[in-house]
This record gives C-alpha cells, structure tokens and sequence, in this order.
C-alpha cells in the first residue's frame, strides 16, 4: 500500500502518493515550499494520510 | 453518608489499564514521540537574540514584542486551564489520553518557560509592568464594518469552557462530559492552536529570516509548532472518535467555532508590523488550516466561514492599545 495526502490549500488540491509516510512528509514540504512558500507538520500529514493502492 | 470501607473491590481490569489495540493507536503513539522530542530552552544561548534585538528599529522591537508577549501570556494560560482536559480523559476512562496530555502539559509549560527566559534575556522584561508597553487588548481591535468582533478564546472561553467541564466532571454525567471535551478541544486544539496562532507562527519565522536576526527566537517557534502539531492532532483525533459514535456533537464544534469567528475573519494588529509580509498568505493559511482541521475531524466545513476569511472587504484596525 502507497500512502496519499491532498492539499487543502486554497485553489490547490495536488494530490501527492509516496512509497510511505516519511516519503509522503518530505514530498508534501517540497510541495508546500515550492507552491505556498510555507510548509506543514508532520504530524498533519501522517493524520490526514490515507492509504492507497501501489501503482 | 458511606466511608472507605463501603467501596466495592476493584476489579483487575480497571486496575491494568493497557491494552495491545491502546499501545497500537494513534494517541498512544503521540505519547511515545513526544517523549522521544524534548528539548529543553534552558540550555539555549540568548546572546546572539539579544545583540539584534538592540540593533533593531523601536518600532520593530515593538512589532516582534507585541508578538512574543501574546504567546508569553498565552502559554501560560493553557498551561494553567489544561487540567479540565485531563480529568474529562480520566472520566471517560481514557487512559492512552490522559498518558498523552501528561505530556501535553509539561509541554505548555515549556513552551512558557521559552518565552520567560527569552523576554527575560533579550529585552529586560518578564513581569507584568516590564510587559505592559507591549501588550495589546485583542477585545479593542475592532471591525469597521460592525459585522464581528474580536474577543479572547484563550482568556475567557477557556477558563469558561473548563469549568463547565469541571462541573461535568464532578457530577459524572458521561454525555455532559463528551459534550464539553469536544467544546473544549474544539475552541483549544481545534480553532486557537489549530486555526488562530498557525499563521502568527508562520509570521514570526518569515519575520526572522526577513530580517536575518533572533536565531534562537525562530528555533524556539520551530520546536514548539512540531509540538503543537501534535497538540491539534491530539484533539481532533479524540473529538473524531466522540463524533464518529455521536455525530451530533459536529454542530458543537461549528457553534464553538462561531463563538469566535470575528477572530479568523479579519487580519489581526500584528501581522502587518513588517511591510516586507505577504498578509494574503496569512488569510490563505487560516482557510487551509480550518479545512485540515475538518478533515482530522471527519465533518464538513462551514463554506460562509471560509468566505468571510476570503472577503477582501472585512478588515480590521486596533482600536486601544493597553498602556
């Protein structure tokens, strides 16, 4: 099982898929620094994380 | 009236409380990482802080202090009104909740001592008098427009709201007790760690590397949003899984957020002192912020709320300051 987070940010919703949680964390802080210039915790991630298929 | 002597045997099981399914679960495990992420800011070297800080214009030194003083103030308070908290755990005989709010507290608690030693070692002033230049009264900011008003979740709600809980406590009334937990975890996870300070973090760290100074000001902030991180979560996980067999305690969440809704609404008197700021990226937050929080607890967001955080057209202005 994959692991996938969708952005809540206004106007966003990316939605991004990683091999597993710490992947997912680094993955979605790229995403929040490179698009939002800000960045969101760890623990808000692993919460709202849910599980998916394996591509 | 009955004594000692009259209470029933204890039976094994209320007297071992661990269980395999409470080890494997989410706030079990919020417990164990934030044994495994103390720190301690007693340990922290102040001197670099306190040299840019003199370098600082007066009226940036008013802008950052005007700041840490509110969270110097509002550590204090939660750390102070938390209790009502850990006995509702206690009550509903949650026992994984009350091992992780033991550490929730001492965490406060740090996070008040951080802001004691650094005001006290950067800017002379840990005491109320020493403070008073700084602070300002949330209740006189003020919108224009007279749709909303500002008002103090911390100062008043809480203090309101944990006696309420208190008092269900103390009776031992189940139902009341599940209503006041999520009322109160709602206005201090939910809406005021949650919703209201993310963006004041945000600011105070973007305000640092702008101007390239308080280095142990910005660690500070980063150590403690990871433990507010864990704080929020805490409590929407726990009101999630109260809602989850009660779905009508959602409206309790939305009508608490309403309470305080004029404080999401429009921009507060702090985030404007450093013109360097993106305050559009403040408001954007708090819509993410409340979505996320939504999402932890498994209810819908209130669309007019996020509209009105959205409206260009509200705006607010300091009306007195204290002092």
């Amino acid at each position: 099982m994959s692991k996938q987070w969708a952005c809540n940010e206004h106007e966003c919703g990316v939605v991004i898929t990683a091999a597993d949680l710490d992947e997912l964390v680094a993955k979605v802080n790229q995403h929040f620094t490179e698009a939002h210039d800000s960045y969101e915790l760890e623990e808000m991630i692993e919460d709202a994380a849910i599980d998916v298929e394996d591509a | 009236m009955s004594t000692i002597e009259d209470l029933p045997e204890r039976t094994l099981e209320s007297r071992l409380r661990f269980t395999r399914d409470m080890m494997a679960g989410p706030i079990y495990r919020k417990y164990e990482k934030a044994l495994r992420k103390t720190w301690d800011p007693g340990e922290w070297d102040y001197s670099q802080d306190r040299a840019d800080f003199e370098k600082l214009t007066p009226e940036q030194q008013k802008g950052i202090a005007m700041i840490t003083v509110r969270f110097l103030a509002g550590e204090q308070e939660v750390t102070d009104e938390l209790l009502p908290m850990i006995y509702a755990a206690h009550m509903l005989g949650k026992f994984d909740w009350v091992m992780y709010l033991s550490t929730f507290m001492v965490e406060e608690a740090r996070h008040s001592q951080f802001f004691a030693i650094w005001h006290d070692k950067v800017i002379d002033a840990v005491e109320p008098d020493e403070l008073r230049p700084y602070w300002i009264d949330r209740e006189k900011t003020v919108d224009p427009s007279g749709r909303f008003s500002t008002g103090e979740p911390v100062y008043e709600g809480l203090p309101f709201y944990g006696q309420q809980l208190l008092d269900a406590c103390h009776a031992g009334d189940i139902q009341a007790i599940e209503e006041g937990f999520v009322r109160f975890a709602t206005l201090y996870n939910v809406w005021v760690e949650g919703v209201l300070t993310m963006p004041s973090y945000e600011i105070v760290i973007d305000t640092c590397d702008i101007w390239n100074a308080l280095p142990t000001l910005r660690h500070g902030f980063k150590e403690i949003i990871a433990d507010e991180g864990r704080h929020i979560t805490f409590g929407t996980t726990a009101c999630r899984e109260l809602i989850e067999e009660h779905p009508e305690y959602a409206q309790i969440v939305h009508d608490t957020i309403n309470l305080y809704r004029g404080n999401a609404v429009g921009m507060l008197e702090y985030q404007r002192f450093v013109p360097e700021l993106n305050l559009d990226k403040y408001q954007l937050q708090k819509v993410r912020h409340y979505k996320n929080r939504c999402r932890e607890l498994g209810i819908d967001v209130d669309q007019t709320l996020i509209d009105d955080i959205l409206d260009p057209s509200i705006d607010f202005v300091i009306g007195v300051e204290a002092g």
